[in-house]
């Protein structure tokens, strides 16, 4: 029961850290498809561009916030170019983003020295102090336990998250957040109301892909590398987590109507995608099945939920 | 007082030939108006609201605002002019809330700030108030709600009283005029939501408000005790002033529209 | 809209049903730990891996069999708990924790940003072998390749015999004096290889004349431009533009009558005249006997990174003849495969 406990803490533990490390990806999701209706592929260039923006930063010794900053800004840039290519040259959605990823895989291998693969293993980075925080805990108060918690590190990574989602709350919920979220909903009737909608896709995609360059940037530092093909999956991974977290939501019948709802709605999907994979990989007795599992539980969460809810009713 | 003069548009049909839309008419709206546009589909009502609005150039004409002697394309003049066409939610936004099509009018002609809050308290109190002042208490109850949980009547209220307050909300304020466009606003509408809609109509036309509103229900004309201007293939046909509607005008204009078809 | 009091019951509903579905989830390997406690004498073997793909099968079966061979057999003498990210190296570092908290006695990290995610979650915890990494030093998990002890890590490595690779060059030319290099800048494994062949060319006398390409379309131009700057033979390192673009380069070099030397197997079947390969099956060998003498309680920081020299030698009959190369007696005995050959092709065990 104990081994239980432990085992269940632990997959909670790993899946809540992964959630936190992944949750920029979440919040960029939110921006460009649920509130500029832009399914912007983009970010899986913009992805590894804030991790390798800050591998080269962290390893030549600027401090982790440098890198988180500047990780950023380059996603910015990536997300500029996907929308001047969107509206100046009329490209379509998709294959705008398709090309800034694609510009972006060699731009990367560029910025990593000419290299596929940088690694962050031995320098500082944003979480070495949390982790030296956490091994001392370990020492202090559980080190007879075959446990890993990272309470250090989580707090670590939320305070990121938190910011994160306050800047995003705070510009959706601004002026400019209801013209962004009302060119995502009728473009036309924003032109119709004598407003050019080019200028503000351009600045929400800039702002995306800031969130997905900072994901990079904790992810490379929380991974330990930086890789080119890290940016492949990594749209599908946060549009998994803003879909669950939606679904999640409106079963549980709390508005969405908010931008604070929406991105909550987006981390906690997010997370809960995460717990269900690392749960699916403490599981996986076969080897080759992870993604199977992964699946099969996202289904059944939905499926028992389901349930559940036509009981309540039929009583 | 808008003067319009031997007003030209001209479009190319299905098979190519051109097809007058409008065909020398000619139209004065002084302000204060409430001026229903009827007619049979095909008889230019909604490619003269186009026109007013701005959307399109006429091929010919004079149209003269006020004392601004120029026929200036409607976006240089210093007026305000809100068209509700006639599927208004054409120019909503379903997911936001009745709160933010308010601030979308307020923000009308000038640039969104990303450091100001969109939705403030004040900001609510202020479109709370309005929309009371609209009578329409219902309506203020449910500015944090998304559009899209209104019923269909209530939309088109709101989007009616919406366009309505554009004046009120934006730079407008200070324009030399003000104009509002209706285009069926009640076509789409149960008998009790129309009775509110024109209610609302009424209210705004008591106001002092301009209104050009264009139906082919003589029913909605007569109810609002307005002008009728009847218009066929282009021309305006009949005028009756408001004045002169009486319990045995509703035949003529039947009459006067059934001719149109004779001669259709 | 809901209530209130509705809204809570329902959240409380599916609170619970999220938590035990992870429960259920969990249930099934706290079952596997409970059934180890038993028996705490075997060793656990976690591998954490990348996924499919052809060359990894190869090295992941042989590593099993060399673990076999060696007296560990899996549900026996110990348990190997292999995981693998399936292609998305953001689950890396999951898969390292997960492996962590299985109490594996040593992990085994296939590939090189798997490698790193390892490091980074398991070093100093679990001993680390890692395998299929070309440049461990770059990717940062060692710091040479004699390793240093108390390092926790140690593996194998893939990088190719460079060294063999030029001298059979001189072996197959030894008149040759400038070796073409074709290569995209852009790519990280060639521009390693690059560094690394160049002081071992000018120890040889060699002199490296690079051509740049940027797509596939670029090859056969930089194929021509180095048959016009008189190169006696090409070397196509494993850049994979040049790869794709192959053939272009044999084009240019059966109408120039330029040998091709090749880094690896495939390539010379594909119709490159020879090369010194690496054989995966021995890496995958050689990575399990690392993870025995770790598990045997060596320090895994005093077991220097292993790489091979290429032993096995492979050579294309066809490609010499339209080389205009001709294959000496002495080559042909040492060739492990002969390619193109007029008779049956020659195999050694």
């Amino acid at each position: 029961m104990a081994d239980l406990l432990l085992a269940i803490l632990g997959v909670l533990d790993s899946g809540v850290m992964q959630g936190l490390v992944f949750a920029g990806l979440a919040l960029s999701v939110v921006i460009s498809l649920l509130v500029l209706d832009f399914p912007d592929l983009s970010i899986e260039g913009t992805f590894p561009l804030g991790a390798a923006v800050a591998a080269v930063l962290l390893t030549s010794g600027e401090p982790p916030v440098v890198a988180l900053v500047a990780a950023g800004v380059a996603g910015a840039c990536g997300g500029l170019l996907t929308g001047a290519v969107h509206v100046r040259f009329g490209m379509s959605k998709l294959l705008s983003g398709i090309c800034t990823a694609a510009i972006f895989y060699t731009l990367n291998m560029w910025i990593m020295g000419g290299r596929g693969n940088l690694p962050v293993l031995d320098v500082g980075s944003y979480f070495t102090w949390a982790e030296a925080l956490d091994a001392s805990l370990k020492q202090r108060w559980y080190s007879s336990l075959n446990a890993f918690f990272h309470p250090a590190s989580i707090l670590a990574g939320l305070l990121v998250v938190i910011l994160l989602k306050g800047a995003s709350d705070f510009l959706l919920g601004s002026e400019l957040g209801v013209v962004l979220r009302g060119i995502g909903q009728n473009e036309v009737a924003v032109r119709q109301r004598g407003r050019r909608t080019g200028v503000y896709k351009v600045v929400g995609l800039a702002l995306s892909n800031a969130y997905a360059g900072i994901a990079g940037a904790v992810a490379a530092q929380y991974q330990g590398f930086s890789d080119v093909n890290m940016g492949i999956g990594v749209l599908v991974l946060g549009l998994a987590g803003v879909i669950l977290g939606q679904e999640l939501f409106a079963r549980l019948g709390i508005s969405l109507a908010s931008p604070q709802a929406t991105t909550l709605a987006a981390l906690v999907g997010v997370t809960l995608h995460q717990v269900i994979l690392a749960a699916a990989l403490r599981a996986g007795t076969p080897p080759t099945s992870l993604r199977l599992l992964a699946g099969v539980s996202l289904v059944a969460v939905m499926a028992l939920r389901r349930r559940r809810r036509a009981l309540t009713f039929s009583w | 007082m808008i003067q319009i003069t031997d007003l030209r548009k001209t479009f190319s049909g299905q098979d190519g030939r051109a097809v007058a839309a409008l065909d020398g008419l000619s139209l004065t709206i002084n302000k204060g108006d409430l001026a229903v546009l009827m007619g049979p589909n095909g008889s230019g009502k909604t490619t003269l609201l186009r026109i007013l609005d701005g959307q399109l150039l006429p091929d010919a004409g004079r149209i003269v605002w006020g004392n601004s002697a120029a026929s200036l394309p409607v976006s240089r003049l210093k007026v305000s002019v809100a068209h509700v066409p006639q599927d208004p939610s054409a120019l909503a936004f379903p997911e936001m809330t009745l709160a933010e099509h308010l601030l979308w009018e307020e923000l009308n002609g000038r640039m969104p700030r990303f450091w100001r809050r969109g939705i403030t308290a004040r900001r609510l109190e202020k479109y709370r108030m309005l929309l009371e002042s609209y009578g329409v208490p219902a309506l203020a109850e449910a500015l944090p709600r998304p559009l899209n949980t209104l019923s269909a009547g209530w939309r088109q209220i709101f989007l009616v009283l919406v366009s309505a307050m554009r004046s009120e909300l934006s730079r407008d304020r200070d324009a030399s005029f003000d104009l509002l466009l209706l285009d069926e606003p009640t076509s789409a509408l149960d008998a009790e939501n129309s009775r509110l809609c024109l209610e609302l109509i009424k209210r705004l036309h008591g106001e002092g408000r301009t209104i050009v509103l264009a139906t082919h229900d003589p029913e909605v004309a007569l109810s609002l005790r307005a002008r009728i201007c009847i218009l066929r293939s282009g021309r305006l046909v009949a005028d009756i002033p408001a004045a002169e509607l009486r319990e045995d005008t509703l035949p003529r204009i039947r009459a006067l529209i059934a001719g149109l078809e004779a001669t259709l | 809209m809901f209530g209130r009091t509705k809204s809570r019951r329902l959240f409380n509903d599916h609170f619970l049903t999220v938590v035990l579905t992870v429960a259920a989830l969990t249930c099934s390997c706290s079952r596997a730990r409970e059934g180890r406690s038993q028996e705490t004498r075997i060793p656990v073997i976690g591998v954490a891996t990348y996924g499919a793909h052809p060359i990894l099968d190869v090295i992941a079966d042989a590593f099993k069999a060399g673990l076999r061979a060696r007296g560990y057999e899996d549900g026996k003498s110990a348990r190997i708990l292999w995981k693998s990210v399936e292609g998305d190296v953001n689950l890396a570092s999951a898969v390292a924790r997960s492996l962590v908290e299985s109490n594996a006695n040593v992990i085994v990290s296939i590939t090189t940003p798997v490698s790193q995610a390892v490091a980074r979650v398991a070093r100093g915890k679990v001993p680390i072998v890692f395998c299929g990494v070309t440049d461990p030093i770059g990717a940062g998990l060692v710091s040479s390749w004699e390793n240093t002890p108390g390092s926790g890590i140690t593996g194998t490595s893939d990088r190719w015999p460079y060294a063999e690779q030029l001298d059979l060059i001189k072996a197959i030319v030894p008149k040759a004096r400038r070796v073409g290099f074709p290569y995209n800048a852009g790519e990280a494994n060639s521009r390693y290889a690059l560094e690394q062949i160049l002081p071992l060319a000018a120890a040889r006398g060699f002199e490296i004349v690079p051509a740049v390409v940027t797509s596939m379309a670029d090859v056969r131009r930089a194929a021509e431009s180095l048959a016009d700057r008189g190169v006696d033979a090409i070397y196509v390192s494993s850049d994979n533009t040049v790869m794709a673009g192959f053939e272009a380069v044999l084009k240019v070099a059966h109408q120039r009558k330029i040998p091709v030397i090749v880094g690896e197997s495939a390539n010379v079947e594909r119709g490159g005249l020879a090369t010194y390969s690496v054989d995966y099956r021995r890496l995958g060998d050689a990575t399990a006997d690392l993870v025995v003498r770790v598990l045997k309680g060596e320090d895994p920081g005093r077991i220097p990174v292993v790489t091979f020299h290429g032993e096995q030698l492979y050579l294309n009959e066809e490609a010499a003849r339209r080389m205009g190369v001709s294959l000496s007696p002495q080559l042909r005995a040492k060739a492990f495969k002969i390619y193109g050959a007029p008779a049956a092709s020659r195999e050694h065990p």
